[in-house]
């Protein structure tokens, strides 16, 4: 038994991570929208290893998540293909796909408490008897059914096939490869054909409709009740939709969100854990401690508790003032995520969307985007085209900030009151329709038709969201720590030398001449090469008058994307897309701070 | 009648989809003969949400001009 590779498969939001984290205890995030297993996950369990592959609609090698799941497939030992019941009439194409291969199977079906909430039953030992491998309802994310689950997983074995896939054993034979590839050939998988060195089979139309007929005569057969409509969560769900309703619930959404994050979090408690916890209480102690050791005024000082020093700047903006603000932000986000919102906005917004040339499903990933943009930038591969996915990454890299630095932008533009954080807001959307036109029009492709899921309107668990925001802010901690210290470790250096007042002077012409800011803003724009939340956060403490505070903070927004998205979007998109959208970017920056410039400061 | 043409509420059963979209709608479960009820249509164009059962999904206009569809009765 040991060593086996056990695959979860199924549809996209079936709750895959939620059984994952049930069976092995480790952590993959969970999220109520299709797409969110972008990063395989796997762990160590029962002697063996278990995956969780991305949630696909089938294996016909549409698109990289298909064929990855595909890969796995081929090696899998046993495979677990997940269902989730209130979704049936969907999922059980999936799982017959998944019973041809012939791979040895158990059947997880999954959200019963919600089948059960909306009046639905389902006949699992019918399921079971058809297809002749062991079915365990579950609730996942309650830990119901699991053990079962895993003791099922034993008497796992290959499914009865349907009669149209008889050719598949012969190929098998002929070729000397495993049935499951026989299959997929058969089905037209082009790659495996050419490593087989047959040719794809033509059927595959064929098959997938004696398929989708055998999946809905399953399901008019073990799918019970006519529950669900009236639901208080389905009319909700339903009003969302209607501009009427959808439209407004937006701007209370957003109300909402910048009261507890540009308000509440943003000055209450960063004003408490920046100002008093860390600004009076730690940092001084810090410094007075340092201070008996290194000695005042040399080159340690200045590393490590001077003005940039990582004792205590550093550690102050990273501590004091990003983490709760990140950390709120991602609570923020993962009540949206697990309430089935974010689906319903993207329907809302299709059309509007079609002006940058993307569809609605788009909207997900730029809402991520406020969170962090390099991991919307992984989440781009949720859209279907490459047209889409180079649109959205480029307006991600140019005109969405991330949370790390509206929190830090939200403090420069805060006390200046609502009017100046409206004209940042509002230049920022000009900038992005502008340049999503731009893109429309000249890159070229097509953009898909929206086809979207929309999954149940839920009452979010709290503690997935707060595991959820806990893994991500742990993530943005270890991924912005070492960037920060070096960003001022080199500042701090080029500042004990001389250097960074050379440096100022000579790009004064672009700062002061061109974007009317203080030499000084120079150091900024230097950070924001690295990071923009490190850029923007060099801003402070320059004593801008408000109409410079709205160019500084806009410049730097647009300016370059931080480094880890810049290397992503390289790795995703290939070295000429992702120069153009660096250069493009850089340009949009400088373009917007001249006109802005020219606008608000005298 | 296509599917872009159902009314709100209006419970229809799939007659046939064009080609060019049959394998991408089948894995979904929706081919000839299952019926789909329209829940919302969005206004200027947009999207209708539509559903199979008990789950639901939002379909871009020019893919439901793409299934044919005929008036369908009870349940
Ligand atoms: N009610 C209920 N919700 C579940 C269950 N399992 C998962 N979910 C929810 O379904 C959504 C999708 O889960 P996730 O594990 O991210 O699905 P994946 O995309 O297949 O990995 C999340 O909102 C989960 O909270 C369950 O057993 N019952």
């Amino acid at each position: 038994m040991s060593g086996r590779l056990i695959a979860l498969a199924g549809n996209p939001n079936v709750g895959k991570s939620a059984l994952f984290n049930a069976l092995t205890g480790a952590y993959a995030q969970v999220s109520n929208y299709p797409g969110t297993t972008l990063e395989l996950a796997a762990a160590p369990w029962d002697g063996g290893v278990l995956v969780d592959t991305p949630g696909v609609f089938g294996l016909s090698g549409y698109n990289d998540e298909e064929r990855v799941a595909r890969d796995i497939l081929l090696r899998a030992d046993a495979v677990i293909a997940v269902a989730a019941a209130p979704s049936l009439e969907r999922d059980l194409f999936c799982v017959l796909q998944l019973a041809d291969l012939g791979v040895p199977l158990v059947v997880a079906l999954n959200q019963m408490d919600e089948a059960r909430r909306r009046g639905l039953t389902v006949d699992g030992a019918a399921l079971a008897a058809d297809l002749g491998v062991p079915v365990v309802e579950v609730v996942a994310v309650r830990g119901w059914g699991v053990p079962h689950l895993r003791r099922a997983l034993d008497a796992a074995r290959p499914a009865r096939t349907g009669a149209y896939l008889d050719d598949a054993t012969r190929l098998a034979q002929e070729r000397r490869i495993s049935l499951r590839r026989a299959v997929l050939i058969l089905e037209g998988d082009g790659e495996l054909a050419g490593a087989a060195g047959v040719a794809p089979g033509s059927g595959r139309e064929r098959i997938y409709r004696r398929r989708a007929q055998r999946a809905a005569a399953l399901a008019r057969q073990i799918v019970m009740g006519r529950g669900g409509r009236g639901a208080c969560s389905d009319r909700m769900g339903r009003w969302l939709l209607r501009p009427a309703v959808g439209f407004p619930a937006l701007a209370a959404v957003l109300a909402v969100l910048y009261l507890f994050l540009g308000w509440f979090v943003g000055q209450r408690v960063v004003g408490f854990t920046e100002g008093v916890l860390w600004g009076d209480w730690v940092a001084p102690v810090l410094r007075r401690l340092m201070l008996e050791r290194v000695g005042a005024g040399g080159l340690p000082e200045a590393v490590l508790v001077g003005p940039h020093g990582l004792l205590t700047a550093t550690a102050g903006y990273l501590l004091g003032l990003l983490l709760p603000l990140v950390f709120s932000f991602y609570l923020a986000l993962g009540f949206l995520e697990d309430s089935g919102y974010l689906p319903r906005l993207a329907t809302l917004l299709d059309r509007a969307m079609e002006a940058v040339g993307l569809n609605g499903k788009a909207v997900i990933p730029f809402v991520l985007g406020l969170g962090c943009v390099t991991m919307a930038t992984l989440s781009t591969r949720l859209l279907s085209t490459r047209r889409e996915r180079t649109i959205a990454t480029a307006l991600l890299a140019l005109a969405v900030p991330c949370s790390a630095q509206t929190a830090v932008i939200l403090g420069l533009l805060a006390p200046l009151g609502p009017r100046f954080l409206a004209l940042y807001a509002l230049s920022l959307l000009g900038v992005f329709l502008a340049a999503g036109f731009l893109l429309r029009e000249t890159v070229p492709g097509r953009t898909a038709p929206l086809l979207l899921d929309l999954p149940p309107l839920r009452w979010p668990r709290p503690g997935n969201i707060w595991r959820k925001a806990a893994a991500r802010s742990g993530g943005f901690l270890r991924e912005a720590t070492p960037y920060f210290c070096y960003g001022n470790l080199g500042l701090a250096l080029l500042a004990q030398g001389g250097m960074l007042t050379r440096l100022e002077a000579f790009l004064q012409p672009m700062t002061q001449g061109f974007l009317g800011l203080p030499a000084r803003a120079a150091r900024a724009f230097l950070l924001a090469m690295i990071r923009r939340d490190l850029g923007a956060a060099g801003l402070l403490g320059l004593h801008l008058d408000p109409g410079q505070t709205v160019v500084a903070a806009l410049t730097v927004t647009l300016f370059l994307p931080c480094l880890p998205s810049l290397l992503l979007i390289f790795k995703e998109r290939g070295w000429r897309e992702a120069l153009l959208i660096w250069l493009g970017t850089l340009t949009a920056a400088l373009a917007v701070g001249r006109l802005a410039a020219w606008l608000l400061v005298r | 009648m296509r599917l872009c043409d159902v009314r709100r509420d209006q419970l229809v059963e799939v007659k046939a989809v064009d080609a060019a979209v049959r394998d991408l709608l089948l894995r979904l479960g929706i081919g000839e003969g299952c019926r789909l009820r329209c829940l919302e249509r969005l206004p200027g164009g947009g999207p209708l949400v539509v559903s199979r059962g008990f789950w639901e999904l939002a379909m871009d206009r020019e893919l439901c001009r793409q299934v044919e569809v005929v008036p369908a009765r009870g349940l």
